[in-house]
């Protein structure tokens, strides 16, 4: 008789262990499915815009102009805009935020590196719209002052605030793989008579060197996808141009810019798409790189 | 002149040292100008009272309750919508599909998926939901958006707080009798709820912060406290974003600062709610 | 490193951040507004006369089929060609319609239909931001008078009309003509498009309050605009760049400058694009070189005290 009940009670666990490991398994479904939809998305709408207007025109195009009534469809000014801010931005990012990183992981001492680790952190979610605030109203100024360009809101505003934003991000992740590299890996070359620069050059950089790359790449790909702080920065002309110290537009201003006057279907929708395809796809190329780099970096750790 | 290696090390080091003032700089200076030009605007008017119109039309005027209010509102919504399906999605594919090989690949599209750039996810956001869905401009597309856009965030730290567990604890809840569920409800998730937590807050920060979903899904001008999920609606950031815009600058510019330091506000007390859970929990459960 | 050392120095830093902060002032030292005139005609200033300005345009409402009279639209529309409507289309900075294309508009608006589409709640209008400003006055008191709300949205003319196209709201403000291809889609999606004038603006051209040149032919500013002409010395002004702001391809303004002055052909692709009146006025305050349109409102708004006392001179 114990048996009996003993049994009822395990078909009735059994029943709600399968109940509930079925609407687990919805919700998992479900989140794959919705994240291969942007792809495909993308993509199906995409499509049609390049049968009719083909990839040449839009890959070497130097003007991007689809509402005029003679529309051109290239995408190069939208690709260069970005590639400039990003670029130039990364090029000051980058090297203060590793000497940002090598103080804060190795010479900071632990009073100083528990408030500035997690200020920076911290600093990394502030929304965007405010630094395109300050890039607008006071970053663009001060570069007035200084370089008297033609255009006060300028590629060069992008990319400082750019570079701001990507600082935070670029620290985080690298501090981390520096703290990572096992202490006697420091121990042995210490031993050998290194000083500590020495040490940080040789040893340290090198074994990190993955997870620094990967912050490089995650940096970027973050200053790639901005849009608002650009939108605000950088004066929006679709130019072609490399001079940093005209208007640009990227191509996410464009798609904020150019969205909502596209009307559902019509072939400027489908050419923005595209242009939100293309992006997607640098955008993935460049975190795919960040994984694997990481993820290998992670297996000779372990 | 060959430095002694001494110098060197000093010379680099002072660089070093500078690079991080720089970044403390830079950092500092951004927000005390928003501190400075905003807080003098920060009333208990400014905070109850919706956008108002001047004398010549600029909504320069009254406060920013509507948009405070259709940022919280656009918060929960995306609480309600993304942290069920993200957290429990993340769960089954942690504990019961960890083992499969495809669960990898699988773990680094979605973690690619947390880079995409939030004007894409504006961009799916108008095809499915504004237009094929029907729903229109309104709150509800752009918290769906924006749930989209911090699924993947959601779901990858979900799953960090999940392996962060020792197994030992997973196989000894086994060992002893327990189902495969009974040993997460009771063991696996109160270990990792800290982790999830504070992965659940950073996202909703991300979510509240962003611009660009709003500004193709549904934003208005003049928008009061929506009184359905189908109305349109106004927010904070896009507040900022239109008095930068706005006519009558003199009085405009301050507004956008004070919002901007309201808009500060709200998010560092998540992210120090966040910090000090993570922190907490990771005293509690030491293992 | 002294902790101390690096906590003063923090401070030390913020207090330097806060008098920057503090001495970084906002100032708006305003724009001069040029006259404009035609061929051979005389010049005229948007601000003195705007019905022989050349670059006059109406403001348009454009809404799916007349409403009927109970809906909350019909009330809209009626409360726009009131007395008060039109006295915050002064309070705005522009020029209220005439007596005949008021009764024009009212007639057209009492010719009787069974269009039932619009309810008698809450109404939404989405398009010009030249309008924007205009239209938030009415909405504010339309509210106060009728409790209905309007919800606004200025994502630009062109937007506007494809929301409405899309059937995404109520009515579309516009400061352009709706254009032909756009009839067609709307055709396409059963919107019957109807077009009510609501007001009159006269596009005003800005320039930066130090410029010594107080005209321009609207032949110039074709030349100017396509890029033809790049130095203000070449329509009589110093040797300095001139430096192109206008709106962006959503903007009604973009559409109506370049059909009435650029006779259709493109702009310059130096010209640097803007969401809103007002940026364009922040920057051509800033730039020596600087010129821009925006509608009059604006521009009045935001005229340089030299340049007003000059105008007051005459």
């Amino acid at each position: 008789m114990d048996t009996k009940i003993y049994k009822r009670e395990n078909r009735a666990r059994r029943y709600a262990e399968g109940g509930i490991t079925g609407i687990l398994g919805a919700c998992g479904i479900l989140s794959v499915l919705i994240l291969a939809l942007v792809f495909i998305f993308l993509i199906t709408n995409s499509i049609p815009f390049f049968q009719s207007v083909g990839l040449v025109n839009f890959f070497t195009g130097t003007q991007w102009d689809p509402f005029a009534s003679e529309a051109m469809w290239g995408v190069l000014p939208l690709l260069t805009g970005t590639i400039l801010v990003s670029f130039v931005g990364a090029i000051i990012a980058i090297p203060i935020g590793l000497g940002c990183t090598i103080y804060l992981s190795e010479l900071a001492d632990s009073k100083v590196k528990k408030i500035l680790k997690p200020a920076i952190e911290i600093l990394a979610g502030v929304p965007s719209v405010i630094y395109g605030l300050f890039a607008a109203l006071v970053l663009s100024n001060w570069i007035m002052e200084i370089f008297d360009p033609s255009y006060r809101l300028n590629a060069l505003n992008g990319a400082i605030i750019l570079a701001i934003m990507m600082i935070p991000i670029q620290v985080s992740v690298s501090e981390e793989a520096m703290n990572a590299v096992p202490r006697n890996l420091r121990e042995a070359s210490y031993a050998m008579g290194a000083t500590r620069w020495e040490t940080i050059k040789s040893v340290i950089i090198p074994a990190a060197l993955p997870g620094i790359i990967a912050s490089i790449a995650l940096a970027i790909g973050r200053a790639v996808g901005e849009t608002m702080a650009v939108l605000m920065a950088t004066g929006n002309a679709s130019q072609f141009s490399f001079d940093i110290l005209t208007s640009v537009r990227t191509m996410t201003a464009a798609l904020a810019i150019d969205v909502p006057e596209a009307a559902i279907g019509s072939l400027q929708y489908q050419g923005l798409f595209a242009v939100g395809l293309l992006l997607f796809i640098i955008t993935f190329v460049i975190n795919l790189i960040a994984d694997m780099v990481l993820s290998k970096y992670q297996e000779t750790y372990k | 002149m060959m430095l002694s290696r001494k110098n060197k090390e000093r010379m680099f080091f002072w660089l070093f040292r500078g690079c991080a003032a720089a970044v403390v700089a830079f950092l500092t200076i951004i927000i005390m100008f928003v501190i400075v030009n905003g807080a003098g605007t920060i009333t208990w008017d400014f905070l109850t009272q919706n956008p108002m119109p001047n004398d010549t039309g600029a909504l320069v005027s009254g406060g920013i309750l509507s948009p405070i209010i259709g940022t919280l509102m656009l918060m929960g919504l995306v609480l309600a919508i993304a942290i069920p399906i993200g957290v429990f999605g993340a769960v089954f594919l942690v504990e019961y599909c960890g083992s499969y090989k495809w669960s990898r690949y699988m773990w680094m599209t979605v973690n690619n998926l947390a880079g995409v750039p939030s004007i894409v996810w504006a961009l799916l956001g108008v095809g499915v939901f504004v237009y094929y869905l029907a729903f229109g401009l309104s709150l509800i597309s752009a918290a769906i958006t924006l749930s989209l856009m911090i699924l993947p965030i959601v779901m990858v730290s979900t799953k960090e707080a999940l392996e962060a567990i020792p197994s030992s604890i997973y196989d000894a809840s086994i060992g002893l009798g327990a189902t495969k569920w009974q040993t997460i409800l009771h063991h696996i998730l109160p270990y990792s709820a800290s982790g999830i937590i504070t992965g659940i807050i950073l996202s909703l920060s991300r979510a509240g912060g962003e611009t660009a979903p709003l500004l193709l899904t549904g934003v208005a001008l003049n928008a009061t406290i929506p009184l359905s999920i189908f109305d349109q609606f106004q927010a904070l950031p896009y507040y900022i974003y239109m008095m930068t815009s706005a006519s009558d600058r003199a009085n405009a510019y301050p507004m956008a600062y004070g919002a901007a330091l309201v808009l500060i506000i709200l998010m560092m007390i998540m992210n120090l709610a966040a910090a000090t859970l993570r922190s907490r929990y990771r005293e509690k459960y030491k293992w | 490193m002294g902790n101390k050392l690096i906590a003063g120095g923090f401070v030390v830093l913020v207090v330097l951040s806060t008098v920057l902060a503090m001495f970084t002032s906002m100032s708006f030292p305003g724009v001069g507004v040029l006259n404009i005139q035609d061929g051979d005609e005389l010049s005229y200033s948007p601000l003195e006369n705007p019905e022989e300005y050349p670059i006059t345009r109406p403001l348009y409402i454009y809404t799916d089929g007349v409403p009927a009279e109970n809906s909350s639209l019909y009330q809209w529309l009626e409360y726009i060609y009131s007395d008060d409507g039109q006295l915050y289309v002064k309070n705005a900075g522009f020029y209220p319609v005439g007596s005949e294309v008021k009764d024009k508009m009212k007639a057209q608006l009492n010719s009787g239909t069974t269009n039932d589409k619009y309810g008698n709640g809450e109404i939404t209008q989405s398009g010009s931001t030249t309008l924007g400003d205009l239209s938030t006055l009415w909405a504010n008191d339309f509210q106060k008078k009728y409790n209905i709300h309007v919800v606004l949205n200025t994502p630009g003319s062109g937007t506007g009309i494809t929301n409405l196209i899309n059937g995404f709201v109520d009515a579309a403000q516009s400061s352009r003509e709706i254009k032909d291809v756009e009839l067609e889609s709307a055709k396409n999606n059963n919107v019957n498009v109807t077009e009510w004038v609501v007001a009159y603006d006269a596009l005003a051209i800005i320039v930066h309050k130090d410029n010594p040149i107080k005209n321009l032919t609207v032949e110039d500013l074709k030349n100017i605009y396509t890029g033809t002409y790049t130095n203000w010395s070449e329509v009589g002004g110093y040797d300095h760049p001139i430096v192109l702001y206008g709106r962006d391809s959503a903007s009604g303004s973009y559409d109506y400058f370049k059909e009435a002055v650029l006779d259709g052909e493109s702009y310059s692709i130096k010209m640097q694009q803007f969401s809103s009146n007002s940026l364009i006025v922040a920057e051509v305050e800033n730039n020596l070189g600087g010129i821009g349109y925006v509608g009059v409102g604006y521009a009045e708004e935001s005229l340089a005290d030299e340049w007003a006392e000059e105008q007051n001179g005459h």
